[in-house]
């Protein structure tokens, strides 16, 4: 994989983590495995798979926040 | 109606699908549909393929990892077996209503089964969910994971309720709405931010393709 995430939003994914994710969570990701607090924030800073999905995902949900879609979804009948 | 279930369970991800797949077999029971289950160790992909082109069902229902041509059934001497691929078996798909709670597999897999008709709603994404590490062992139990396999387990019952296959997708967006409204009016309760974020990702990356008025007869 030769995409690699921005220092900004590698500095956002792990702040969010750090801020948002219990340590008693973990995430289930499909076929590549289950992943704690502490192996999210290793998977980020390698910027790998795992860690660049994880960080995608959360700038997707930070600009429906922003962009006001997310809001709208939750209000549409 | 007939339908047809694949219950592996051999990691965190299939377990919590398995004992969420048995919740969708005892109310098909409950109602006296005919619902063939597919666990360790009939889950195999000569079975499943049997077992398609000899009862017919018109709904399968794939608890299981996937990617964008395959989704996958138990995993043998440590190998997961596809069950279903794109250009080897996917025809078996065409016709009938088909829910694939699996990563990826509407991004491929899930058009190629209904250029002939049928339906198939499944993920463009990867399917994901939170595990609280203290109910990893019953799985019922973790209230965090709920958030995510119940409103995907109602796509499953709403089917087997005769319902279109758009009504099913409508049923999931509703109850995920629904828990997301609940997580954000309590924000400040740990995780709940965390786990909007990936009912959202779940239900952007839900996909309907095909006739989706398609429903069970």
């Amino acid at each position: 994989m030769t995409e690699k995430l921005s220092e900004e939003l590698k500095k956002l994914a792990l702040w969010k983590l750090e801020l948002t994710v219990p340590p008693n969570f973990k995430l289930s990701v499909g076929n590549k495995g289950t992943f704690t607090k502490e192996e999210l924030r290793q998977h980020i800073e390698k910027e790998d798979e795992i860690g660049i999905m994880f960080a995608n995902m959360q700038l997707n949900f930070i600009k429906s926040l922003a962009s006001g879609k997310f809001s709208r979804t939750l209000a549409a009948e | 109606m007939k339908v047809l279930i694949t219950l592996p369970n051999y990691d965190d991800a299939t377990s919590y699908l398995y004992h969420y797949g048995k919740k969708v077999v005892e109310f098909a029971e409950a109602r006296g549909i005919s619902i063939v289950q597919f666990s360790r160790p009939r889950l195999r992909r000569k079975n499943v393929e049997k077992s398609i082109e000899k009862l017919d069902p018109s709904i399968l229902l794939f608890n299981a990892h996937g990617n964008d041509f395959t989704i996958y059934g138990d995993k043998i001497n440590d190998q997961e077996e596809p069950i279903i691929v794109e250009r080897e078996n996917h025809k078996l798909l065409e016709g009938r209503i088909t829910y694939a709670r699996a990563c990826w597999a509407a991004l491929s897999l899930g058009k190629a089964c209904t250029e002939n008709g049928g339906c198939f709603i499944g993920y463009k994404v990867p399917f994901s969910f939170w595990i609280d590490q203290k109910w990893s062992a019953t799985p019922l139990k973790d209230r965090n994971a709920r958030l995510f396999l119940e409103p995907s387990n109602q796509v499953a019952i709403s089917l087997l309720k005769k319902k279109s296959a758009y009504e099913a997708v409508q049923r999931f967006y509703n109850l995920s709405k629904k828990n997301m409204l609940k997580l954000v009016k309590n924000k400040e309760e740990p995780g709940a931010l965390a786990a909007a974020m990936v009912l959202w990702n779940n239900m952007e990356g839900q996909e309907i393709l095909g006739d989706s008025s398609m429903k069970a007869t």
